[in-house]
């Protein structure tokens, strides 16, 4: 049965179809129907009139194995800051630049630190928003095997704490404090002694006062109140009807209900012996600042004040801002 | 109408035969009142009621529950054969009891023969329950029968103490004296029930045994009284005195089971506690009666003996529970702080600071039973104190703290550490934090601020959160899996693995499936406790963080399985919204959308707040109050000054003082205005707050009272409506404002009241 209709079908293609007069000559079986109207026609991978000043063409560039051009793009794109800021192509260029945290390049690690200080200065809340991934990135460098990226990890901390240091340690307060520990080489997780960063401590003792100066601000951010700050912004007057009231209005940051971690699958933390109250730790959400001033005083405190004696005995730049730590963690704990 | 019913004799007639559904419709038929006549009396319902004895007495056990039905149903529904005939009936009822009683074993054989007892049981308590009460009716008809009833029910309930117990009881509590010749036999029921089948009860019945037990106190004293009143009247007798003999009896059992603990926990180690054991109340050797149980008998060598201990000790609360909470017809006087001591010392007994004895610590068994066995020790302590508080309620207050500080001695901690709480065993011990929260539950309400210790509230969260997540029943099978799995790997006998696997597909494919779930009472019982907590401490950031995850889940959950969320849900949800503790945002918008359809009040007025309209009024009170009568003289001088419409009108003094207060709001001063801005902002956002907590709508009564209080304040007639209008404006305009930049409120405010002033002086 299927086999007749098959051949068929097949001697069908072969007959020759017979003309008659006053009929239409048929079509033939390859014919295009050219009958549709249309208004206009996009035609997706010509674009002839092309934008030279189309930045999303450079978002590319950010991982070219070229320094240079990293470097270049990440110039033009501060250059043009003002005129993107509030456009959509903030998410993709910061997702695309922040893993040039990790760049082994000096000057694109500096270039990114420009970067993040001109949107920083234009628009905090955008750096916010991607707090998260700022931090991933953060703690990535402070443990990367390269001794100049593990270095240059707290600046970038210092710079992202300018302007959103209340998002930074309300979301990842004791992940941060154990990567600068790390760095630092005081860590209690990693056992971080026999790094590089710590052989070379003496001779890079300018690096050392930048993680201790981050580390003041990260205590500083978390530990103490704005009030007691006092600083530069956010000393404006607030009275108790403005703290009554403010939970209820609409929030001026992004994300309010992030850490409730509503939709996030949370990791299970196994009960290994070894670093059991870190994992405890981490599990433990850091939003006001007497469970971070606990959680600190428990964990960090003790290591960061033995620590922070001795390097104000060698003195120097560092010794300095060790006594500033000082000073400022015996008037918040003391 | 009143020919157009079935004659009670037709009925009668066919009650006979009928079966099913004619017999419920002649039972709903005789409840009409129409058969309630004293005409058809003699006559109709005569002839009813020997239709019925006729049943009751047949021999036929189908009839005779027809007959039970039936004269349960005419009793309750006519009070003329209740009166006439009730004691009839329940002879009758009775006669046919006592004899099925004397054949016990060969009726409950037949497939029926519980169903019958229970009949008649039932048909006869409530045969008596209508009797009751009633002066001629009881004296001539129910307390005669009891006294053969009695001994009849007594017999019966060593067989049957489910269904005879409650009857027994109510007997024991209304008729006392009737009872008095019986409790000697009753007691030997009770003492035989609780030494032999006490554990084979079911939990109702336990209670019941344990009530009538307690019940037989309240016999004695009306002898002991009368005989006290004539001899020695100088005497205070209290009314409770056998009461209290009984009750310090059960108390006085406690400490030898303590002692005995003793062997197992160093008790020395522990002052406090060992001082606390030795004033237990010691039992009294002359009163041999309440010595009715036997001695424990325990082994070390055979430690599931020791299990015993736990029985006993729930033996003992069980009737001293019975004692403190059953309602007497006299005042008792219960030893609050012995009941609390006792407690103290059973929560003590814990190897969380008490040491093992050093000869017991090697036995893994012995210990594995002690470990399982002290948590009941001391549940037994927080069941007595559940009991106390649900019914003394705020009589404990000073004990609180108390028990608060030894609720924390039962949250199990690790070993290692004596930190952080032992989840593990938590797990297993759900039915008694239920116990627990529900004592906290109670006491939170009558301490709320109050509390400092807030260590043991964290640790009941945490408590509390782990045990309201799902329980998988196979974390643990996985656990061990991974390990097998390996092991059979190097053993390479997977093949013979693989048979026995088959029956674990289900394990593997659908974890899922082999959940405990929470009932709705544990998460009622938990959303309680959360709210008390949300509303009484802000809490550290984590586990308001829980809590919030859990209530917004969870009642997610619940409004997509039952379509609605329920009220503890709700409750919860509110606090949360109103005591956002460290949040920077209140979940108001989750809480919302969560209630979307609900027209809940409170959420209600927190995205639409409404103006309180009195409250401009109040607010510029104080203001006058001080400096009344130079703002008077100042502000007579300013109007002449600065309205022009004013000077021609009579400088009346009286008409300005009427107007003082509302004068005073009108003036439009540049130094005061400004400050009040901000006041009036500030009060105002607070004062809807509050409102919403009240769940007070800003009501039209508000503003009529208002209305009426400016109206006697002027002392003068003023048009009402025209104020009402004025409110009205003022309420509309701040409302508008509301939503945009405050700096708009105020002036509005301040405008109109001019207005109401140019007004008023025109």
């Amino acid at each position: 049965m299927t086999k007749s209709r098959k051949q068929k079908q097949k001697k069908q293609d072969f007959l020759r179809k017979k003309l008659k007069v006053g009929k239409p000559k048929e079509k033939a079986s390859n014919a295009t129907d050219t009958s549709f109207v249309s208004k206009t026609i996009s035609i997706r991978n010509q674009h002839l009139d092309q934008n030279p000043h189309d930045l999303t063409k450079r978002l590319t560039l950010l991982k070219h194995h070229n320094i240079n051009v990293r470097k270049e793009t990440l110039t033009t794109f501060q250059k043009s800051i003002p005129s993107i800021i509030n456009s959509r192509l903030m998410t993709p260029l910061l997702t695309q630049s922040i893993p040039l945290i990790c760049d082994e390049s000096q000057q694109v690690r500096q270039g990114l630190i420009d970067l993040i200080d001109e949107i920083g200065s234009h628009d905090a809340q955008i750096l916010k928003l991607h707090c998260s991934i700022f931090v991933l990135y953060i703690s990535m460098a402070m443990t990367h095997i390269v001794t100049q990226i593990q270095a240059d990890s707290t600046k970038f901390l210092s710079h992202l704490m300018k302007y959103c240091g209340d998002e930074v340690v309300r979301k990842s307060w004791i992940k941060l404090l154990n990567g600068v520990l790390g760095v630092l080489g005081w860590g209690q997780v990693g056992k971080n002694e026999s790094s590089n960063i710590v052989q070379t401590k003496k001779r890079n003792a300018k690096y050392v006062t930048v993680h201790l100066n981050t580390l003041y601000t990260l205590v500083e951010c978390g530990c103490q109140d704005e009030r007691a700050r006092g600083d530069r912004d956010t000393s404006e007057f607030v009275d108790d009807s403005t703290n009554l009231r403010s939970p209820y209005l609409i929030p001026d940051y992004p994300q309010p209900f992030e850490h409730l971690k509503l939709f996030t699958r949370e990791l299970k933390f196994e009960d290994t012996a070894s670093n059991r109250t870190n994992a405890a730790l981490l599990s433990l959400a850091t939003q006001d600042i007497d469970t971070r001033k606990v959680a600190f005083s428990e964990q960090f405190l003790p290591i960061v004040r033995k620590q922070t004696e001795t390097i104000i005995k060698e003195g120097g730049e560092c010794g300095k801002s060790a006594s500033k730590l000082k000073k400022l963690l015996s008037s918040i704990f003391d | 109408m009143s020919e157009e019913y079935i004659a009670a004799s037709t009925l009668a007639r066919n009650l006979e035969f009928s079966k099913g559904n004619e017999f419920h419709t002649i039972l709903t038929t005789l409840r009409s009142p129409v058969y309630v006549n004293e005409q058809l009396l003699k006559s109709e319902l005569g002839f009813l009621v020997t239709k019925i004895l006729k049943l009751l007495r047949s021999s036929n056990d189908f009839d005779l529950w027809k007959g039970c039905h039936t004269s349960v149903v005419v009793c309750a529904y006519n009070p003329l054969i209740l009166s006439t005939h009730g004691g009839q009936l329940l002879a009758a009822v009775y006669s046919r009891l006592e004899q099925k009683t004397n054949f016990y074993s060969s009726v409950i054989s037949s497939s029926h023969g519980k169903q019958l007892f229970n009949t008649l049981i039932s048909s006869m308590a409530i045969i008596i329950d209508l009797m009751k009460n009633k002066p001629t009716l009881s004296r001539e008809a129910l307390v005669p029968k009891l006294r053969a009833i009695i001994p009849t029910l007594i017999t019966l309930s060593q067989y049957e103490p489910e269904l005879v117990l409650p009857v027994l009881q109510k007997l024991l509590k209304r008729n006392t004296t009737t009872f008095k010749p019986f409790v000697n036999k009753f007691r030997t029921v009770l003492t035989n029930l609780i030494i032999s089948d006490y554990a084979s009860l079911g939990s109702k019945t336990q209670k019941l045994v344990c009530d009538n037990f307690a019940y037989l106190h309240l016999l004695k004293i009306q002898v002991s009284n009368t005989n006290d009143d004539e001899t020695q009247a100088h005497h205070k007798v209290y009314a409770d005195s056998n009461w209290r003999t009984g009750l310090l009896s059960i108390l006085s059992q406690f400490k030898p089971v303590v002692l005995l603990c003793g062997e197992i926990l160093d008790f020395e180690q522990d002052n406090e506690l060992y001082k606390l054991i030795k004033s237990l109340p010691d039992k009294d050797e002359s009163n041999d009666k309440a010595d009715f149980l036997p001695a424990l008998k325990l082994d070390f060598n055979a430690p599931l003996t020791l299990w015993e201990i736990p029985q006993r000790l729930s033996l003992f609360v069980d009737m001293l529970v019975a004692f403190i909470s059953l309602p007497t017809p006299f005042p008792i006087r219960v030893p609050l702080g012995g009941i609390n001591s006792l407690s103290e010392v059973l929560l003590g007994i814990n190897n969380k600071y008490l040491p093992l004895k050093k000869e017991l610590r090697r036995d893994n068994e012995l210990n594995g039973v002690i470990n399982s066995i002290l948590p009941q020790i001391q549940f037994q302590g927080i069941r007595l104190w559940e009991t106390m508080v649900s019914k003394y309620g705020k009589c404990g207050l000073s004990f609180f703290e108390g028990i608060l500080s030894s609720v924390e001695l039962f949250i199990p901690l690790k070993r290692k550490n004596n930190k952080e709480i032992d989840f593990s065993v938590v797990g297993s011990l759900k039915f008694e934090f239920f116990t627990i929260f529900r004592l906290i539950n109670m006491m939170m309400s009558h301490l709320g601020h109050q509390l400092n210790t807030i260590s043991v509230i964290s640790q009941l969260i945490d408590v509390a959160l782990f045990l309201s997540r799902d329980k998988t029943m196979i974390d643990s099978l996985f656990k061990n899996r991974k390990g097998n799995m390996k092991q059979q790997a190097k053993t390479k006998q997977s093949k013979k693995s693989k048979s026995t696997e088959g029956a674990f597909s289900d394990i593997y494919t659908h974890p899922e499936l082999f959940i405990c779930r929470n009932s709705m009472n544990w998460l009622n019982e938990i959303n309680e406790f959360f709210t008390t907590v949300l509303n009484n401490w802000i809490l550290p950031s984590t586990p308001h963080i829980q809590i919030l995850k859990y209530s917004i889940t969870q009642s997610l959950r619940l409004k997509e399985k039952l379509g609605y969320i329920p009220e503890s849900f709700v409750d919860l949800l509110r606090s949360e919204v109103l005591h956002p503790g460290n949040e920077r945002v209140s979940i108001l918008p989750i809480a919302i959308s969560l209630l979307k359809n609900t027209n809940d009040d409170m959420f209600e007025l927190l995205c639409h707040p409404k103006v309180p309209v009195g409250m401009m009024y109040q607010l510029h009170k104080p203001l006058d109050l001080g400096e009344e009568e130079k703002v008077e003289e100042r502000n007579n001088e300013r109007e002449r000054e600065t309205n022009g419409s004013y000077s021609h009108a009579s400088t009346d003094l009286k008409t300005f003082k009427a107007l003082e207060n509302l004068e005073n709001v009108a003036i439009p001063e540049p130094e005061r205005t400004v400050p009040e801005l901000m006041d009036n902002t500030a009060v105002f956002k607070k004062r809807t707050v509050e409102d919403i907590i009240e769940k007070e709508t800003a009501s039209l009564n508000k503003k009529v009272k208002v209305v009426e209080e400016t109206t006697v304040e002027n002392g003068k007639e003023l048009t009402v409506e025209e104020t009402i209008g004025q409110t009205k404006l003022d309420a509309k305009l701040v409302e508008d404002s509301d939503d945009e930049e405050q700096e708009f409120e105020i002036p509005a405010i301040e405008l109109s009241d001019e207005d109401e002033d140019d007004e008023k002086e025109e």
